[in-house]
């Protein structure tokens, strides 16, 4: 299915792109941070609302960092006891595992989409000195959290395809995370650090 | 209403542990744990506020010092700091009874000052301490044992990724509550040593110790420990001299480990783009458990549970250590199969108001959770730094880490009891610098 | 018939026995009131409003100046500087009332059945004043836009703090001063922090207990009945509660006599609120606190002005220019 795959790397390269966007805000709020702080106490003078930006961040760095992790398998699950069970049985568990995270990010998607609306009907601005209007904060969310239904979905859908059609691709792309994987994660980051500090 | 009882309690509790035992994702059986309980005491109305409190759960900016404090871990992990300062760790611990032994458990604790996730620590040390034992005559499980433990020690000395939340939902101060790790933190760092020690001396194939090497070359390595141990005065003084909030501190935190690896040359590019991924991948996934979480404990709270449960425990008279022993009891259980950090999260808004009514200060019951929380981490079946530790040793059975959690899951015992027993051990210090 | 209320008094907190006194007594009118927090169930303040006006509570109470984030005119009831006592408080809000229940239906679907104070927002610093001017140069935690405004009118420097981190940042100097009623700070501790008190209020911190229209005109007659003359008795004795304890507090609050089980007995100094500055204060209020809002307002409903000057200008003496 070369058209799948095409796909799927389209959205993982978007991911990774919005991921990076999120991640480089947080280094950037750091800074605006450090200067807020610096200009509060030397100069008297403050950069008002670095807390109300922060907000902003961090929804940001959740509703476009969740369809990243989601292609990273970051999102925790508990292997413990599925992994005993006998193979047919774990990836129903599978499917159903990743079926219902479907389900939520679309939950997540609906409500996100409410609240915009309701946002936009009253023209609403924050409560702070910055009197930003929440419109624009609440739109990255809502393109972040829309993103991830889209990606959790055709997830879903994917392994449901696979269950029935190639179950070893199952195993292999919505099982739990390979210790291999782990590893070799881990250790290219620690080899990096190691060279660094001789 | 509702007709919720102590059963709802439990059915709740069953529902949650099937849907993680089963393999979903924990955000996914938490928030499912909650629809479930929306839908079968309101129908549909309680679906209506999910949307709000998700962007003011994503708005809150005492969670903003999540991020802020990974992203500032990333950036020195992937500098080389925390190899370097494992090096010169070792150059002070070698020669006691225990050997390398100490050396984790002291670079596990001079690296949780500057770390807010027990995981993260476990991953750190762990890949730059196995190297180090190789081709030396100790006891695996000992070396694993150490690790594995003395991670967990990230979460109980400042920062907190858990204390920050434990603050962010029980209005207490994260300030406050950092101070009040400090004390425990240190004490649970000492028992692990003791422990480490007594072993070392009663059994000699648990350890070698190294002569050290010369007093020039340790004294110059000695400016290895600068990086963690300024980041750590930077952060907390900076708290406690008035200068910033903790969320301030985190970004201070950020950018002062910027300019100490800028400084040393190793500010690229590259780690720039690493680190920034890597930190949404973390917090993003945190983030995710936290949206569910904050909506369970409004769901139980509408159920009427807290109320339930406070009501109850004013009809009973045990005394009120007992009642903590018996939290012990059920924390311990729980940590067994449940994530710590959503144990942390779905718990606290039943047990919170119970433990403040039987007269415990909030930042004891952040604090004595914290030490539940490290509790599950190394518990069997499931905890967080088992795994990890396993996955960076990368061979052998994950039976070998769970033989060397066992000495030190005594420790823990000590100081769950030690702190209710002397409740002053964690507020001595936020009190005597008020 | 049940009723699902949320509040934002705690058990600490002085409005909460007038509360749960209401709560009661409603109770035993045969409707059963579901009462929970805000804060116990983690909602935030701002989102009482929506709550109500989507159906999941029946009745909550909010914080006029935090809602105002999706209306602008809902403020106008306590602009900052335009009501420096209780008593032109009093004659604010009767002034204003009318409109506001009008906005509150047509916009939002929610009826005001109580409008009422937590009391004077008055100045705590941990650091000497004696006159408004001092605050030029500190460190101040606001925490809406009209008082960012004000304070910048003064020189001061507005920083936003979550409630939380206010008592900490007072105690190791973040902020030199907070702005809250003398209610609502001492029994926060704020004055184990601070030194000194300058009772000069900026505003009221007008609350309301609004319900969803639709529920509200969908009960029997009788019941909204017995319901409108609870919400009455508890509005007047919230009104009686702030002119009372707000004295009572700062009594207590600066080493005056203080016989409360509700209060701490603490010893601030109470600054002397001159009339210079209250002079100013009206000054800032006129020249910029109005006019800003009344722009912002106008942006989302034109006649905003129009009805403020007609009614809270008329009684308070602001006239357009
Ligand atoms: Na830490
Ligand atoms: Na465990």
């Amino acid at each position: 299915m070369p058209a799948t795959r095409i796909l799927f790397t389209i959205l993982r390269h978007l991911s990774t792109f919005l991921a990076l966007l999120a991640g480089l805000s947080v280094f950037a709020l750091a800074f605006i941070i450090g200067l807020d702080v610096v200009a509060r106490r030397i100069f008297g003078v403050s950069v008002q609302g670095s807390d109300e930006i922060g907000g902003y961040v961090l929804a940001i760095v959740a509703s476009l960092g969740f369809s990243y992790v989601l292609f990273e398998k970051g999102f925790t699950r508990i292997d413990i006891f599925v992994k005993r069970l006998p193979k047919p049985v774990e990836n129903a568990f599978n499917v159903i595992a990743y079926v219902s995270l479907a389900f939520v990010a679309i939950f997540f998607a609906q409500k996100a989409v409410a609240v915009f609306e309701t946002t936009l009907q009253f023209d609403s601005r924050a409560n702070s000195p910055l009197q930003t209007p929440i419109r624009y904060p609440q739109g990255f969310w809502v393109v972040g959290t829309v993103f991830f239904a889209i990606c959790a979905t055709l997830h879903a859908l994917r392994a449901v395809v696979l269950w029935f059609t190639d179950v070893e691709a199952l195993e292999a792309e919505f099982g739990f995370t390979d210790i291999e994987e782990e590893i070799h994660e881990i250790s290219e980051l620690t080899s990096d650090a190691r060279e660094r500090s001789k | 209403m509702t007709g919720a009882g102590p059963e709802t309690i439990l059915i709740g509790f069953a529902i949650l542990l099937v849907l993680l035992s089963v393999g979903m994702h924990i955000g996914t059986a938490l928030f499912a744990t909650a629809a479930f309980g929306s839908w079968w005491y309101f129908g549909g109305v309680m679906f209506n506020p999910f949307g709000t409190m998700m962007w003011s759960t994503l708005n809150n900016f005492l969670l903003v010092a999540i991020p802020l404090y990974v992203l500032m871990g990333e950036i020195l992990v992937r500098a080389g700091i925390t190899a370097r300062m494992y090096t010169a760790i070792d150059d002070w611990m070698r020669h006691l009874p225990g050997g390398l032994l100490h050396t984790n458990l002291a670079a596990s604790t001079v690296f949780a000052s500057i770390s807010g996730s027990s995981v993260a620590t476990a991953a750190t040390i762990g890949t730059v301490a196995f190297p180090a034992f190789r081709d030396k005559a100790y006891a695996e499980k000992w070396v694993l044992g150490t690790v594995v433990s003395g991670a967990t020690i990230g979460i109980l000395i400042p920062p907190s990724i858990n204390l920050i939340i434990f603050g962010a939902m029980t209005n207490t101060s994260i300030g406050q509550l950092f101070l009040a790790g400090v004390v425990p933190g240190l004490l649970l760092a000492s028992l692990f040593m003791g422990t480490v020690i007594i072993a070392s001396v009663l059994d000699p194939t648990v350890s070698e110790s190294a002569p050290p090497d010369a007093l020039a070359a340790r004294l110059r390595r000695l400016r290895d420990l600068l990086p963690p141990l300024l980041i750590f005065i930077g952060v907390m003084g900076s708290i406690y001299t008035g200068w910033a909030t903790p969320t301030e501190a985190a970004g201070l935190g950020v950018v002062a480990a910027t300019i100490l690896v800028a400084l040393h040359g190793d500010f690229t590019i590259r780690l720039l783009l690493d680190s920034a991924l890597s930190t949404v991948k973390v917090s993003a996934m945190t983030l995710l458990i936290l949206i569910a979480a904050f909506y369970l404990n409004f769901i139980v709270g509408v159920i009427g549970i807290p109320a339930l449960l406070t009501n109850a425990m004013a009809g009973l008279t045990i005394p009120a250590w007992q009642m903590i022993m018996l939290l012990v009891v059920i924390y311990v259980a729980l940590g067994c199969f449940m994530d710590s950090l959503a144990m942390m999260i779905a718990t606290t808004p039943i047990v919170f108001p119970v433990v403040v009514a039987l007269g415990y200060d909030p930042l004891w019951f952040g604090v004595f959770l914290v030490i539940m929380c490290e509790i599950a981490l190394i518990t069997p079946p499931v905890g967080m730094n088992i795994f990890v530790v396993q996955a960076v040793r990368g061979r052998g059975s994950v039976t070998d880490v769970i033989k060397g959690v066992i000495p030190f899951i005594a420790c823990f015992f000590a100081l769950a009891i030690a702190i209710t027993a002397f409740p002053n051990i964690v507020t001595w210090l936020p009190n005597s610098l008020e | 018939q049940q009723v699902s209320w949320l509040s934002q008094s705690q058990t600490q907190s002085a409005q909460y026995p007038i509360e749960l006194e209401a709560i009661q007594a409603i109770n035993e009118s045969g409707i059963n009131v579901l009462r929970n927090e805000f804060q116990a169930l983690g909602i935030s303040m701002a989102d009482g409003l929506r709550l109500v006006r989507d159906g999941t509570f029946n009745l909550a109470s909010i914080q006029v100046g935090l809602v105002a984030s999706d209306d602008p005119f809902l403020e106008g009831i306590d602009l900052i500087g335009v009501s420096t006592d209780m008593e032109s408080l009093e004659e604010t809000v009767d002034a204003y009332r009318g409109s506001f229940d009008a906005r509150l239906e047509e916009r939002f679907g929610v009826k005001a059945v109580a409008v009422w104070p937590f009391g004077g927002q008055v100045f705590f610093c941990n650091e000497p004043i004696e006159t408004l001017d001092d605050l030029a140069g500190m460190r101040v935690r606001s925490f809406t836009a009209s008082m960012s405004a004000l304070l910048e009118n003064l020189g001061a420097t507005p920083i936003t703090l979550a409630f939380p981190e206010v008592y900490p940042a007072l105690q190791r100097g973040v902020a030199s001063c907070g702005i809250t009623s003398a209610t609502s700070a001492n029994t926060g501790r704020w004055p184990e922090v601070t030194t000194h008190l300058l009772p000069l209020s900026v505003s009221g911190a007008i609350q309301a207990h609004v319900v969803n229209l639709e529920w509200w005109n969908g009960l029997p007659e009788e019941q909204r009945a017995t319901l409108e003359e609870n919400f009455a008795a508890m509005e007047e004795a919230l009104w009686t509660l702030a002119n009372e304890t707000s004295s009572t507090a700062i009594e207590c609050t600066t080493g005056g006599s203080c016989e409360s089980e509700l209060y701490g007995s603490y010893d601030l100094e109470l600054v002397e609120v001159s009339d210079t500055d209250m002079s100013r204060l009206q000054e800032i209020a006129s020249e910029v606190i109005v006019s800003d809002w009344v722009e912002r307002c106008e942006r989302t409903y034109p006649e905003c002005g129009a009805i403020w000057y007609d009614t809270v200008g008329a009684v308070r003496g602001f006239t357009a220019d």
